[in-house]
């Protein structure tokens, strides 16, 4: 009788992602500050433009449920610190975490600055356990 | 120290819940909506009917999660049976971790066998004194041992009871506090395990349905069988009572059972 079985990281996602139908993560670029209140306020659906491109779209099993993580004008609301720092320095950030979706929006930044911004949220996640695939 | 005693006796469920409760809360596992420990049996005949349709279905992660589900219900129908008259772990094991009940406990055994020893000596007297001649010097003699164990008796007996109600106070103060302490800690840590159990239930219970729905002797039988409905628990149950024999008694228990899941499901 083993009463401690391990699985694997791999065998782990592949169980969440049986009771997981909403996963996915979207980088948005070039919203306004307004369109951001506006999202935040009324925590509608945001609909991209033509404009607006869709940078990267990856699937999530977990992640933390109901929490907000939200940066404005340099203001940090639920981030770890080291994450908090960079993004201080580099301006402009909405983070959404609810239920099995993030959403996170890079205002003013750039590719780079998405892309390093993203990998940092992925550090983040791995030490906080949050699963991911894709 | 009953607090020591029942955290020790607790120990291993304890490792075990927070070995599990860790990994399934880390990593976000779902809580079901439902009580999937009722639908158990289901579940186990479910993947015996289906493993000897596909005979690769039990293997890999599924093997593995079965094992899993089926160690840790052993290990709670065992720790619950074991752990259903915590009397008499108290009179039987707690009590015999205290040494001045041990030495209490000792002194009443000892006492009890010096009882039972001379009663029997005085018997024997008695009846040598019914067989004996007054004037003799023999039933003298034995005349006065027979006077002489009862007053050793009487003597002996007093201290007993003495010594009998001191391990009953001792016992009494023990008792309520320990079975307090044992019925809530063994009430909290095993629905800690219920609770494990539910939601490992309910994935194992996923996992099958996935490995089933891409297994093509399972989708054939499926097929052939005419089962309306998605691959899943709920339309297997359906199935079930749709094709039970209702006239045979063995199966009423069976059937009953099915309707009453059949609700839990929908």
């Amino acid at each position: 009788m083993n009463l401690f079985t391990q699985y694997t990281r791999e065998e782990i996602n592949y169980l969440l992602s049986l009771t997981n139908t909403k996963s996915t993560i979207k980088i948005f670029k070039g919203l306004s500050s307004a369109e951001v209140d506006e999202i935040l306020s009324e925590k509608k659906d945001i609909k991209l433009s033509k404009k607006q491109s869709l940078v990267v779209d990856k699937e999530f099993l977990w992640v933390k449920k109901g929490e907000i993580v939200l940066v404005k004008d340099k203001e940090l609301l639920k981030l770890k610190k080291d994450m908090g720092a960079f993004l201080k320095v580099k301006g402009y950030i909405i983070v959404g975490v609810k239920e099995a979706e993030i959403t996170m929006f890079n205002i003013k930044g750039h590719n780079e600055l998405t892309s390093i911004f993203y990998k940092n949220v992925l550090d983040l996640m791995v030490e906080d356990k949050i699963i991911l695939k894709g | 120290m009953a607090k020591e005693f029942i955290e020790n006796y607790f120990s291993k469920l304890k490792e075990v819940n927070n070995f599990h409760l860790s990994m399934l809360k880390g990593y976000g596992f779902k809580k079901p909506t439902i009580n999937y420990i009722l639908l158990k049996p289901f579940i186990d005949n479910a993947i015996s009917f289906l493993s000897k349709i596909d005979d690769k279905l039990l293997n890999g992660l599924l093997l593995k999660l079965y094992r899993d589900v089926k160690s840790l219900e052993e290990f709670y129908s065992q720790l619950k049976e074991k752990t259903k008259y915590p009397e008499v772990i108290f009179y039987q094991e707690y009590l015999e971790t205290i040494p001045e009940y041990r030495k209490l406990r000792d002194e009443y055994e000892n006492q009890k066998a010096l009882l039972e020893e001379l009663n029997s000596k005085i018997q024997r007297y008695e009846e040598q004194l019914k067989r004996l001649n007054k004037d003799d010097e023999q039933y003298k003699k034995t005349n006065r041992m027979y006077v002489d164990s009862l007053h050793k008796y009487s003597k002996i007996k007093e201290n007993f009871e003495n010594v009998k109600n001191r391990l009953k106070i001792f016992e009494d103060a023990k008792r309520n506090e320990f079975l307090k302490e044992f019925e809530k800690t063994r009430d909290e840590e095993l629905s800690k395990l219920e609770e494990i159990l539910n939601i490992k239930l309910f994935y194992l219970d996923k996992l099958l349905w996935d490995k089933a729905k891409k297994s093509f002797d399972i989708k054939k039988f499926f097929s052939q069988a005419n089962i309306d409905g998605d691959f899943s628990t709920k339309t297997f149950i359906k199935y079930f009572l749709k094709n039970i024999d209702t006239t045979k008694s063995k199966n009423k228990e069976w059937l009953d059972y099915l309707k009453r899941i059949l609700r839990i499901v929908e």
